[in-house]
C-alpha cells in the first residue's frame, strides 16, 4: 500500500494560483472554501526585496489533531494515509477545524452554498453540479483528490502546476520523485514542532 | 521578534497570523452555563441547598445544550458526539453531562422525596458530583488539548475552567441563598464569603498567569496578549473581564454591605467577566504562521 505524499518546490512555485483555481474547478468548492491556495510573503527591503510563495493544502498528516479531537470519528486516515471526512458523522462542531495548525479545514455552512459564487441565490450549471457533494454543516477539506488518485491520476493542483513545483507521489517508495527530492535536499513539514508529522514537504 | 514582523491576516493569500472562527460566542455561552452551572450545583450540593442544586441543574441541563445545538452544524447527530472517549475530550465532557443530568437528577429527587438511602443514595451523590466535576473542567481540557493555538495550549486552563466555575457558582449561591444561609446562624455565609474573597484572587492570579505564560510561550500566544491587552480587544478585556469581573467584584464582596442588592451586582459583575474572558478567548485564538520566513 502506497503511501501519499507531496513535495512543493518553493523554487519553482511562481504563485500563478493556477493550482487554487484548478482545485475550486475539480471540487466544485462553495465561495470562500479554498482547499489549496498560495500564500505570498515579501522578505527584506528594497532594493534587496525579495518574493516567496508557499502553496498551502491539508498536509494529511500521519498523527492528524483533527483526527484525535473529532468526537464522532468522522474524521478517518485511509489506509494510503489520506484523512478524510466522513460527511454522514461529522456534527460540525469545528473541533477539527480549530485543531488543525494549518488552518486547512472549513466547516461549511448554508449562506455560501445558497447564495453561489455570485451571491445572488442563482446557481450557475457548474455549481448546480458540484454542490450536491457537500452536507452543509459539515467539516470539509482537501482529500488530495482521493478519486483522482485512486484512478491512477495525479492530484488537480499537481496536474496543472505549470513549472511541476508540486509533485505527487509514495513517500513509501525509495526509489519515488518525491521521496528523492525529499532526501536530496532536505524536504521540510510545515510546523513539523507541532509534531504531526505532516506528508507535505517543502524544498526551499 | 518573529511577532512584529507579521501581521494578522484574513483570507488574504498572505502569510501571518490567522484567527481561529470556527468556535464563538455559542460555545463560549454553552461553557458558561456549563461551568457555572456545575459550579453552583457542586457548591449547592455541599450544603443541600435545593435552590441552587436545582437552577445549576437547569443551567447545565438545558441552557447549555440549547447553546451548544444553535453551535453545531448538525446538530440532530450530537449523540455521535460520545465516539470517541479514548481521545476526544467533546466526548468525554458529552458523557459526563450526560451522567451528570442522570444522577444529579436522581440525587435532588432522592434529597426531596427519601427514595433510596444508605450506600444507593452516597453512590447517586458521588455519581452526579462525578459528572459535575468533568463539566466544570472539559472546556479547559478541549481547549489546552488544541496545541494548534498557542494562547490555549497550556496546562493552566482546566485550572482556569474550575475556579471561573466555583466562583461563579459561590456568588449565585450567596444570592440565592442569602436568606436560607443568614437564617441558619451566618456561619455558612461567611464561609462562603471568605470562599468567595479566595476564588476572585484566585482567578486573577490564573488570569495573570495565563497571560503571562502565553507572552513568554510561542509568537500567536504574543501576539494574542497583545490583541488582550493593548489592541483590538483591550477595550473588551481590561473594562470588562479586568475591571468589572475581577477588581469590582472583588471590591463589592469585600467591602460591600450584606444586602441583596449588593450581592446581585456582585453576581453580575462576575458572571460578565467570566462570560467575556471566554467570548474573548475564542476571539484572539491565532495560528501561527505556516512558515516563518527566517527559513529561508
Amino acid at each position: 500500500m502506497p503511501k501519499w505524499g507531496m513535495v512543493i518546490d518553493l523554487k519553482r512555485c511562481i504563485g500563478c494560483n493556477a493550482c487554487t483555481v484548478a482545485c475550486k474547478m475539480e471540487n466544485s468548492t462553495p465561495a470562500g472554501v479554498l482547499f489549496t491556495k498560495t500564500l505570498s510573503e515579501e522578505i527584506g527591503k528594497y532594493p534587496h526585496a525579495t518574493r516567496v510563495y508557499i502553496p498551502v493544502l491539508c498536509n494529511h498528516c500521519e498523527d492528524p489533531p483533527c483526527e484525535r479531537v473529532c468526537p464522532t470519528k468522522a474524521t478517518y486516515i485511509r489506509e494510503d494515509g489520506i484523512v478524510l471526512v466522513d460527511e454522514t458523522k461529522c456534527i460540525g462542531c469545528g473541533a477539527c477545524a480549530t485543531a488543525c495548525p494549518y488552518k486547512n479545514r472549513v466547516v461549511l455552512h448554508r449562506e455560501p452554498v445558497e447564495k453561489g459564487l455570485y451571491k445572488q441565490g442563482i446557481l450557475t450549471p457548474f455549481e448546480k453540479q458540484g454542490y450536491p457533494r457537500f452536507v452543509i454543516g459539515t467539516a470539509i477539506k482537501c482529500t488530495f483528490c482521493h478519486e483522482r488518485v485512486d484512478a491512477g491520476l495525479e492530484p488537480a493542483c499537481v496536474n496543472i502546476c505549470p513549472t511541476e513545483a508540486r509533485i505527487f507521489g509514495d513517500l513509501d517508495d525509495p526509489d519515488s520523485k518525491v521521496r528523492r527530492l525529499i532526501q536530496e535536499r532536505k524536504g521540510v513539514q510545515p510546523l513539523a514542532h507541532h509534531n504531526t508529522k505532516p506528508k507535505v514537504f517543502y524544498l526551499e | 521578534m518573529l511577532s512584529d514582523s507579521y501581521e494578522i491576516v484574513g483570507e488574504e493569500f498572505k502569510v501571518g497570523y490567522r484567527r481561529q472562527e470556527y468556535w464563538g460566542w455559542r460555545i463560549a455561552t454553552a461553557f458558561f452555563f456549563g461551568e457555572v452551572g456545575a459550579g453552583l450545583f457542586l457548591v449547592s450540593a455541599f450544603y443541600n441547598f435545593m435552590t441552587g442544586m436545582l437552577i445549576g441543574w437547569g443551567l447545565v441541563t438545558v441552557c447549555k445544550p440549547t447553546a451548544l445545538f444553535m453551535h453545531l452544524g448538525k446538530p440532530l447527530r450530537a449523540w455521535r458526539a460520545i465516539m470517541h472517549l479514548s481521545s476526544s475530550w467533546i466526548s468525554r465532557g458529552l458523557c459526563g453531562s450526560i451522567i451528570f443530568t442522570g444522577f444529579g437528577g436522581a440525587h435532588m429527587l432522592n434529597l426531596k422525596y427519601h427514595i433510596v438511602g444508605g450506600f444507593a443514595a452516597s453512590l447517586l451523590f458521588v455519581l452526579a458530583m462525578l459528572g459535575c466535576l468533568v463539566v466544570l473542567f472539559y472546556l479547559g481540557f478541549v481547549l489546552s488539548y488544541s496545541a494548534a493555538i498557542p494562547l490555549w495550549d497550556t496546562g493552566l486552563m482546566p485550572i482556569f475552567s474550575i475556579s471561573y466555575g466555583l466562583l461563579g457558582g459561590v456568588t449565585l449561591i450567596l444570592l440565592f441563598g442569602h436568606d436560607h444561609f443568614l437564617a441558619t446562624g451566618g456561619h455558612t455565609y461567611e464561609v462562603l464569603k471568605a470562599m468567595e474573597l479566595g476564588l476572585i484572587l484566585f482567578c486573577g492570579v490564573t488570569l495573570a498567569s495565563f497571560l503571562h505564560g502565553a507572552a513568554y510561550g510561542p509568537s500567536a500566544g504574543r501576539k494574542a496578549v497583545v490583541l488582550l491587552l493593548k489592541d483590538r480587544f483591550a477595550i473588551w478585556f481590561i473594562p470588562f473581564v479586568v475591571v468589572i469581573g475581577i477588581v469590582l467584584t472583588a471590591l463589592l464582596s469585600a467591602f460591600g454591605p450584606d444586602t441583596l442588592v449588593v450581592l446581585l451586582l456582585v453576581a453580575i459583575a462576575e458572571l460578565i467577566g467570566d462570560l467575556g474572558v471566554k467570548i474573548l478567548l475564542f476571539k484572539t485564538g491565532l495560528y501561527e504562521p505556516v512558515m516563518a520566513h527566517s527559513r529561508f
